[in-house]
């Protein structure tokens, strides 16, 4: 134990010095930070507070309701801690170089490994309990608990249950590691991803009997169902159980019971704790030797795709090089195309579910059908923002170190902005353009609202890629591979804000425009609103790529 | 041809390029030669248009590259020390991809490729990703990608990084063969046996300062026969410095 006690002390030291450096250097960023986490708590924190009072507002079963949201609500930040722990475990327990140097040492595994699965618990959770934050806070003062105590059984309780969460997931990855021996771990993870669903998609359906309260409410026989399932208590057997029921618990002052809950908690961590670590005492190393074997053995397989240059063949030359390598570098990083399809996920089940609401817009009154406008737009310009943000921002930086080559050569630099700006907006638009136009043929939408959406749509898309591009040249990182971490800098952040603000601005003269032309047109506001939206998209669209353009002319490298 | 005419760069307080003048003419070879810090990347990164100078002009055979960078870079081929590449593009992906940035024609890539990329023994590796490449193989890459757009002015900053000494004979080899067309070949070393061997004129730089210029026959007049560049080239930064040369 003399080695932990040493090297945290050390790293203590070292993050010590890291943060003040950092928070001298990095002000802005470290604000903004903090301000976008205080937001998000804050935000969380509202929105939950006006649900649980609208459910307090429908007597016991509301109050069933908000029991079970909470448990459900934790439930689901524990699988999502699973989930981080194996992605995060991957880097702090196998890639990390400190772990090459550790080896060397005279440090017992277990110990090593200790030291990482506290490295790790740290990592793969603080962001995860940000989401569970606000939840919490309001299930706390909707029981009336002081907020030293809730800090108190939040500690109490929520330290095992993160170390449970951890447990399971470094056991995991040093199964997968061994396993990867005989299959590659992307043949593996897709396997243990379709078991869970399978195991997930059993569970609901053998407990919930498969109530779908949404087109089901006029029937009692479904509501008596569905309140029967309401009062049965969730599978008793895992951590979030035993942590919700640890603070509604507390809440009711029920002591042995919070006792029985905590005790249950801490055991299972310990017993995770020494589990993993008796595991990692015989896997440990021979796991890391296998990882390290399987990068060098499985190089990717030969390439030549110069073949798809041939279907450049319409572009210039310079284009045809910049098409072909940005496109080869964003098919070949998984990490962007994983997340890409992510986002076509979430849009398809927002898709799906819209589809499946009986909104029958027609029969609504002008406010609630302005309102469904408004929100419907609204996420069209929200996924495009965060579309540019994630994809389009770090576009320059990703240049990375190798900018020394466009540099270098005779490329006007303004080829590489329309390179890279054209190429967004002919992935990005139809997508936005696909939402846009499929949300108003389930909403049953006229022509005119159609069209007026995809005017909006287009203009919002070249805003919003100029933004993202010529404050991402402006902002760039070139020494960060990583495009998460270039998205969330400081100057990513400032993006976010900037292009969230226009948004706000074009769906309010959308909705304005619309609203004008119902009642009375009134002709000349509604040109006065067409002039301030030309102008403000002839700003947004010409005014960062200048910029963005300017920074680039000046970098030396 | 490459003509330097009272560079300067500044960063702060630091003068790094210090007014220097020098030219390169077609056919040469020419070596810039110092310790480290001396300022000779940074007068390369000048001459590719990577930095702009404080004062002074950059011309490449008449062309000015601050007014005319386009003009000027199309002629030119730079080789870095350590050069970062596109890690997921294979190596002949990334020479297709230089050749179209130098706008040549498929044709002449592959013609490129084929005179090129045996010399310089990558063949095995051409579909592999460069992110797999060991050191010298990717700068092998890189002067393959270099030779294949055939820059009049050939600017390289250490040549001989990461090569083995097979690789280091091929190089010197062709680079005596683009000298020997006509072009103009200048290139920034600490190592001294390389500029012996290879340069037609070598420049001493220290501290943004050329100390001495000439070819090996006039650098010999200045220190004995019995001396060799070695010595005479400590003893110089040694009476920069004011100390006694550790001879």
């Amino acid at each position: 134990m003399s080695y932990l006690a040493g090297i945290y002390r050390i790293r203590t030291g070292a993050n010590f010095v890291f943060l003040r450096d950092i928070l001298r250097k990095k002000p802005l960023e470290i604000g903004v930070s903090l301000l976008i986490i205080l937001g998000i708590i804050l935000g969380g924190y509202t929105l939950f507070l006006r649900g649980a009072n609208f459910l307090l507002l429908q007597g016991e079963i509301g109050r069933l309701v908000l029991d079970r949201i909470f448990y459900l609500g934790w439930t689901i930040i524990f699988y999502l801690l699973i989930l981080s722990n194996i992605i995060t475990a991957f880097s702090t327990i196998y890639r990390s170089p400190e772990v090459s140097f550790l080896l060397t040492s005279p440090m017992s595994y277990k110990t090593l490994f200790r030291l990482k699965y506290l490295e790790n618990a740290l990592y793969s959770s603080w962001a995860i309990l940000v989401l569970g934050l606000p939840l919490t806070l309001v299930y706390g003062r909707i029981k009336e608990i002081g907020a030293v105590e809730m800090l108190v059984v939040l500690l109490a309780g929520l330290l095992p249950y993160l170390f449970v969460a951890t447990a399971v997931g470094l056991i995991i990855i040093l199964i997968v590691a061994q396993i990867s021996r005989w299959f590659q771990m992307r043949s593996i993870f897709l396997f243990l991803g379709v078991m869970f669903l399978g195991l997930f998609r059993l569970y609901f359906m053998t407990s919930q009997r498969g109530i779908n309260l949404v087109g089901d409410l006029g029937n009692f026989r479904a509501l008596d169902r569905y309140l029967f399932n309401l009062s049965q208590p969730p599978f008793p057997f895992i951590p979030s159980y035993w942590f919700s029921e640890l603070f509604v618990n507390f809440t009711q002052g029920n002591i042995l019971d919070v006792a029985l809950f905590g005790g249950l908690l801490l055991f299972s961590a310990l017993l995770g704790f020494e589990l993993a670590t008796l595991l990692a005492g015989r896997l440990y190393f021979s796991s890391f030797q296998i990882v390290e074997g399987t990068s060098i053995r499985r190089r990717p397989k030969p390439t030549d795709s110069t073949a798809f240059l041939k279907q450049l063949r319409q572009l210039t030359p310079q284009w045809r090089g910049l098409v072909f390598k940005d496109s080869l570098e964003f098919i070949r990083t998984p990490q962007q195309w994983v997340q890409f399809i992510l986002f076509g996920f979430l849009i398809a089940v927002y898709l799906i579910n819209l589809s499946r609401a009986d909104i029958r817009f027609s029969t609504l009154k002008p406010m609630w059908q302005t309102m469904i406008y408004f929100f419907n737009f609204g996420f069209s310009g929200f996924f495009m923002v965060m579309l540019t943000s994630r994809f389009v921002y770090p576009i320059i930086s990703l240049e990375g170190r190798a900018i020394w080559i466009l540099r270098s050569a005779p490329l006007p630099l303004t080829h590489v902005f329309r390179e890279k700006f054209w190429l967004a907006f002919f992935v990005f638009f139809p997508m936005a353009e696909a939402i846009a136009l499929m949300s108003n043929l389930y909403l049953s939408q006229s022509y005119f609202i159609s069209l007026l959406t995809t005017v909006f749509l287009l203009l919002t898309s070249l805003a919003l890629i100029s933004l993202a591009l010529g404050l991402g040249a402006v902002f760039a990182q070139y020494h960060e591979p990583n495009p998460m971490k270039i998205s969330s800098s400081a100057g990513g952040i400032i993006t976010i804000i900037l292009s969230l603000f226009y948004v706000g601005l074009m769906v309010n003269a959308l909705i304005a425009i619309i609203y004008l032309t119902r009642q009375d047109p009134q002709y000349c506001l509604i040109t006065l609103i067409v002039e301030g939206v030309v102008i403000l998209n002839l700003v947004t669209i010409l005014l960062p790529l200048r910029l963005g353009r300017k920074a680039l002319l000046k970098l030396e490298i | 041809m490459i003509e330097l005419t009272n560079l300067t760069k500044t960063f702060g307080d630091l003068i790094a390029v210090n007014n220097i003048s020098l030219k390169v003419a077609s056919g040469e070879l020419f070596s810039f030669l110092g310790p480290n810090g001396a300022g000779k990347t940074t007068t390369i990164k000048m001459i590719v248009g990577l930095m702009s100078p404080d004062n002074g002009s950059i011309h490449l055979n008449g062309i000015d590259i601050q007014k005319d960078p386009l003009t000027a870079k199309r002629q030119v081929g730079y080789i870095p020390d350590n050069a970062f590449l596109y890690p997921r593009l294979s190596g002949i992906e990334y020479l297709h991809l230089i050749g179209n940035l130098y706008e040549m024609t498929a044709v002449e890539i592959q013609e490129g490729i084929d005179r090129f990329v045996p010399r310089l023994e990558l063949e095995q590796w051409l579909k592999d990703r460069i992110g797999g490449y060991s050191q010298g193989m990717k700068q092998r890459l890189v002067f393959a990608a270099t030779f294949i757009h055939h820059p009049s002015v050939l600017v390289i900053d250490e040549p001989m990084v990461g090569l083995d000494p097979k690789s280091a004979r091929i190089i010197k080899q062709l680079l005596r063969e683009q000298a020997a067309a006509g072009t103009s070949v200048f290139l920034s070393t600490h190592n001294l046996n390389v500029a012996e061997e290879l340069s037609d004129r070598i420049a001493i730089i220290h501290k943004g300062q050329i100390l001495r210029f000439g070819s090996m026959t006039e650098l010999r007049l200045s220190f004995g026969e019995d001396d060799n560049l070695e010595d005479f080239f400590l003893h110089l930064l040694a009476q920069e410095e004011g100390q006694e040369p550790d001879l």
